[in-house]
């Protein structure tokens, strides 16, 4: 077998628009199920009444891992045709620190806070309309600060090569310590809820 | 009405998207993503006002030339159309379906609904900056050990614990 | 609590079996699946077939010409990329696309259609014949006068190609005529038409 299938021809764009869409149901099935619907359980995790959004996040991110990982050892998929999204360090580091601050002010982030108009959150909506003023503003501003953007490009490293270790080795170390945190977290949330 | 149903267990509901996550690198070859989409729709929108000027600025441009010539005719824009599909049909199979507002029980509406405008500008502009969200840096970048999309994700943790204290009353 | 602990134990174990493998890929591909396309002779595309798949333009194709560089400048099928057989290993040349090897006559484009099934590629083909098979099939096609239906059906559509790809088709008569260089020499190039270029990377989100 050959995956991924899409870059191996098996179907077009406009299918590929199709499958785009069930893989957002699934998408927007699971961030509500997951209870990030709600501002206050989202925000929850920045006072450490609520850590759901870690545990979420990272529970997601080594699930994906460790699957690409399995799948590309099995030689069912082609790792190297994975996009991996380029480094631009200092703009990457702003950009985190702006979006951490509108995500406690705000309450959600782009993806939830999608789930959260849907299923009725006013302040859901409101927020994407913010959202959708401060893509304009960057817009609009991208002329002046586009050497700044593209500047500090480290290109597609990953944090295996930037550390020089082996990949499975850097999964391992990742999924240690999204488990030490996940032990962590309910350790707090029981202190907390005390 | 009957009591809408607690959340799911935050590692199976994890496990969940990360098997979405998967699915879309395996049958893609690219991971999840919304604040693209959001910038797809404002391309979009700018190119209909104003066509020239869209079309003199480089970044609209990116997204408005996609293969269909049709920006909102793009990837992330149907995943993003899905999401609203699944979050309502998840909310709604679990009653949690409601009109209100999320913040603490005394806090003004009013200041909530500034908050949560001028907090998605930030968001707007932060993600812009980084060159995606929660989504496509912190969840995809991630599973991807991608360098920029963890120092992203450690900079969101860091900047929204720093500011927490000043948004305390919205939140407890 | 039980089912976080499997949870737990299924993300440890499969933490610590990646960092034991340490590397994603490896080298699982069957010897005697290759074995197997050669001798059904999955392993090669004929001239024609490949004039045909390039003038109809529809499917990108990577023809790599593994000749030296005199032959390659002197001519070469219009779009080849030149290249040695380590710095074909050593390209940025994808799984996903059809690649078309040649070389003058075969030897080279076969081993290096071996080396590439090894890493896994799956659409890869050597040109039947190599460039002398091109020159005898496509560039100077020998056009009989005497051929039955059949054959001039086939001889019609060499000739089209022919002039297709700027040869000179032989009409044998009682005097033989001279064969001709292609009159135009196709400078280096990057694959055109038939050869898409990637998708720009856009950001993920």
């Amino acid at each position: 077998m050959n995956a991924p299938f899409f870059q191996f021809g098996l179907f077009d764009v406009d299918t590929a628009l199709i499958i785009a869409f069930f893989i957002g149901i699934g998408f927007g099935f699971f961030l509500e199920q997951a209870g990030f619907g709600s501002g206050m359980k989202l925000a929850g995790q920045f006072y450490f009444r609520d850590l759901t959004v870690f545990k979420v996040m990272f529970t997601a991110i080594i699930t994906a891992m460790l699957g690409l990982f399995w799948l590309s050892w099995f030689g069912f998929l082609d790792l190297s045709l994975v996009k991996v999204l380029p480094t631009y360090f200092v703009p990457q580091l702003v950009g985190g620190l702006i979006f951490g601050l509108g995500f406690v002010m705000g309450g959600y982030c782009p993806g939830t806070c999608c789930v959260a108009a849907v299923t009725g959150k006013m302040d859901g909506w409101i927020h994407l309309l913010g959202m959708f003023a401060g893509i304009f503003f960057f817009g609009e501003i991208y002329p002046f600060i586009a050497d700044w953007y593209n500047s500090t490009s480290m290109g597609e490293t990953t944090l295996a090569s930037l550390f020089n270790l082996p990949y499975g080795v850097m999964v391992f170390m990742i999924v240690a310590v999204a488990l030490l945190g996940f032990y962590g977290a309910e350790k707090l949330e029981q202190n907390f809820s005390k | 009405m009957k009591n809408p149903k607690p959340y799911l267990n935050p590692y199976l509901a994890g496990i969940g998207l990360g098997l979405v996550l998967l699915a879309a690198f395996v049958i893609m070859g690219r991971g999840l993503g919304a604040s693209g989409a959001f910038t797809s729709v404002v391309a979009a929108g700018v190119n209909t006002v104003a066509p020239a000027h869209a079309q003199s600025n480089e970044h609209y441009k990116e997204y408005l030339n996609t293969p269909s010539g049709n920006p909102l005719k793009d990837w992330l824009v149907y995943e993003i159309a899905g999401v609203l599909v699944g979050g309502f049909f998840s909310g709604w199979i679990s009653r949690r379906i409601k009109r209100t507002v999320e913040k603490s029980s005394s806090y003004p509406v009013s200041s909530r609904m500034f908050f949560a405008f001028f907090g998605g500008i930030l968001l707007g502009f932060g993600s812009k900056l980084a060159r995606g969200c929660t989504s496509g840096q912190a969840l995809t970048g991630g599973a991807l050990m991608s360098v920029g999309s963890w120092v992203f994700m450690i900079a969101v943790f860091a900047s929204a614990y720093a500011f927490a204290y000043f948004f305390r009353r919205q939140w407890q | 609590m039980t089912l976080n602990k499997i949870l737990v134990s299924i993300a440890i174990i499969l933490g610590a079996g990646a960092a034991i493998i340490g590397s994603p890929t490896r080298n699982n591909d069957d010897l005697s699946q290759i074995a197997k396309m050669i001798e059904t002779e999955r392993d090669h595309i004929t001239p024609i077939e490949l004039a045909v798949t390039m003038k109809e333009g529809k499917k990108k194709i990577r023809i790599i010409d593994l000749r030296d560089s005199v032959s390659f400048y002197s001519y070469h099928i219009p779009g080849a990329r030149l290249m040695t057989l380590d710095e074909l290993l050593n390209s940025e040349v994808k799984r996903n696309e059809t690649v078309v090897l040649y070389s003058q006559g075969g030897t080279h484009a076969s081993q290096a259609w071996v080396l590439l099934r090894m890493k896994k590629f799956d659409s890869v083909f050597t040109l039947l014949g190599g460039l002398t098979g091109w020159e005898q099939e496509i560039l100077f096609p020998v056009i009989r006068p005497d051929a039955s239906d059949d054959e001039r059906k086939l001889l019609e559509r060499k000739k089209e190609l022919s002039i297709y790809f700027e040869g000179t088709p032989q009409i044998i008569s009682k005097t033989p005529m001279k064969k001709n260089q292609p009159k135009k020499i196709v400078p280096l190039q990057q694959p055109q038409n038939n050869y898409k270029e990637e998708e720009r990377l856009r950001e993920g989100c």
